[in-house]
Formats: structure tokens, sequence, C-alpha cells
């Protein structure tokens, strides 16, 4: 309480009386020049441009607050991610368009070689001369007759024609 | 019709907003047009710098919260856009501070901005001479008679460097008042 008295007592007037006597001699009146009416006038112009101001101000407050730093991070952040997350989602539309392409690729290849086992006429004597210049293949005997279609005459035929003994089947 | 205080315009804002901001002005507006008028000189500067203080009251009294008093409140938005005036002023024309002071001087000598007598215009000067800070507390002190506490709060200075601000600055204006 003491001090804030001292605080209040200590006017601009004392100090300047104690320790500049040239300026406790001045007129404190500041000197200054202002138009005729001023004051009467600056009233109603303040409260004509706080009414323009409000009108424009919620505008620009919109469209300024998105021009903030702490939003424009937020926009480049976010745009970031459209961009990574674009990204991502073309090279996961581009392997899967690829695994059919594959798959089809492959699927159309085996039809190919399909088509040319079964299109193509395979002379049997060049497949028999290939295979006898190729020592290194030993045939397999393969059975590609089908037992159903055959009658048991046909049989006793072949096996007359080949010297073999009928007995050595069974039936 | 007596001035209404400080509390009763701010409770008249709940109710009829455009006419308490009209008492705010018309109570205020010499006191923040003096007070801005000594720190950037020009009467065309401080009129502008007068009108955005109050635009800028006008969009933020309905967060003014009574913890200081209202006109300290005042005084620092106008002290504050003052000071931005100011630097706007010097970087706006890339001319260093005390280009700026120098400026603003020959304007004293200009009769349309001045009309004291020699020893007030030698003593505007002066005042020009100090750092922008001390300037401002010379000028709410002596002017004013502002009490430190308030510039205090205006300034956000202890008021033990408020005082000593003002008293250096005291001793500077009567040294160069000696001097010239």
């Amino acid at each position: 309480m003491m001090k804030e008295n001292n605080i209040n007592s200590d006017t601009s007037n004392e100090i300047i009386d104690n320790t500049a006597p040239l300026l406790s001699n001045i007129n404190k009146n500041n000197g200054f020049v202002v138009p005729d009416r001023y004051f009467e006038q600056l009233s109603s112009k303040i409260q004509q441009q706080c009414v323009n101001s409000s009108k424009e101000s919620w505008i620009k407050s919109i469209l300024f607050s998105f021009a903030k730093p702490k939003y424009i991070l937020r926009y480049s952040f976010t745009l970031v991610l459209l961009v990574l997350g674009a990204y991502f989602l073309l090279q996961i539309n581009n392997s899967s368009t690829n695994t059919k392409g594959i798959s089809s690729y492959s699927f159309n290849e085996q039809d190919t070689i399909s088509d040319l086992i079964v299109n193509e006429e395979i002379d049997e004597t060049e497949l028999t001369d290939a295979l006898a210049n190729n020592s290194e293949i030993e045939l397999q005997p393969i059975n590609t007759i089908d037992n159903s279609q055959l009658n048991s005459n046909d049989i006793i035929n072949y096996l007359i024609e080949d010297s073999e003994d009928n007995n050595d089947y069974i039936y | 019709m007596s001035e209404l205080s400080d509390k009763e315009i701010l409770d008249l804002f709940n109710s009829n907003p455009n006419y308490a901001f009209n008492l705010l002005v018309n109570k205020f507006q010499k006191q923040i047009y003096w007070h801005v008028r000594r720190i950037v000189i020009d009467h065309d500067d401080a009129n502008d710098v007068v009108q955005n203080t109050f635009i800028k009251i006008w969009r933020n009294i309905s967060d003014f919260r009574n913890e200081s008093k209202l006109y300290t409140w005042i005084y620092r938005i106008a002290t504050n856009e003052s000071i931005t005036f100011l630097k706007q002023k010097r970087s706006l024309f890339f001319i260093p501070l005390i280009n700026v002071e120098k400026e603003l001087s020959n304007k004293i000598d200009d009769t349309h901005f001045f009309s004291g007598d020699e020893i007030q215009k030698k003593l505007q000067k002066a005042i020009l001479c100090l750092p922008q800070k001390q300037r401002i507390v010379f000028n709410m002190k002596y002017y004013d008679n502002m009490k430190y506490e308030d510039m205090e709060e205006i300034l956000g200075t202890s008021i033990g460097a408020l005082k000593a601000s003002y008293h250096i600055a005291v001793k500077k204006i009567e040294k160069y008042l000696t001097e010239h």
C-alpha cells in the first residue's frame, strides 16, 4: 500500500521540477494542428468504417482463414496424402491388370500349344527319327491305346503278328 | 446527459452494440487521437491509425474481459497500431529508423502540422530524438499524466523500468533543450 502511494505520488511534474527546470517552464499544450470540426466528424467516420468493415470482414475472414500458415500446412499435408493415395491406388490397379494379363497370356499360350498339337500335322517318321538319333533319350512304353475300344480279335491278331504267346495275357 | 462509465458502456454492448460503440468512440476519440498523433506526428497518418484502432475495438470488443480496464485496453490497441504503422512505413520505403524520425521532425517545421511556439517546437524535436518506446513512455506520463500501473498494463513493461525510462527521457530532453 505504501509502495502504491509512492508510485502514485511520483508524478511527472515532481520529477521535472526536480531534474529539468527548462522543461518545467514549457506549456504542456503540444501545438499540433487539427482540421476544423475534425472530432465532430471523426465519430461518424469511424462508425461508417466499422459498418463497412463488418460487411467485408466475414468474407475476408473466411478467405484469409484459409491462407493462415497452420491451414496451409494442413492443406499441403492433405494434398501430399491424396497424391500418395492416388499413386498407390494406381499401382494396385496396374499390378492387378498385369496379373490378369499374365494369366490370360498363359492361357492363350496353352491354347496355342494345344492348337499346334491338335491342328498341325506332325509326321510320325520325323518323330521316330529324331528320337532314334538322340541316344540319350530312352523310349518309354506309353500305353496310349484305349483298351475299351479294342476287341479280343484285334488283340489276338496283334499278338500273332508279333509272335507273342496269348497265354501271357489275362483277360 | 452525463458520460457513462466504462462498465455501463460495456454492459450496453449486450443490448445495443451500435449505440454503445458510438458512446465509446465519443468518450475516447480525443484521448486516443492525441496519443496516436504524438507517436506518428502527421495528422493524416494519425487519422488512419485512429480509425484502424476503433475498427479493431469494434471487432474485438466481444473478446474483452474485465481483467484490465477498458481504457488501458483501448490505449494498448492504439499504441500497437501506431508502432505497427511506423514499422510499415520504415519497411515500405526501405528507410532506416533514424530517417523516419528525421522525416517526422521535418513535419514539425511545417506550419500546417504545428502551430506551437519555438520552445514547443524544440520540445517536440527533443522528444523525437528519444528511442521509440522511451518516447511513448514520456508522452504518456508528461502529456496524459498516466499512472505507472496503467502504463504497465498498456506497454507490458514493469513499473521500475517505466520509471527509469521516464527519468532518462526527462534528462535527455533537458540536455537537448540546453544544447539547442
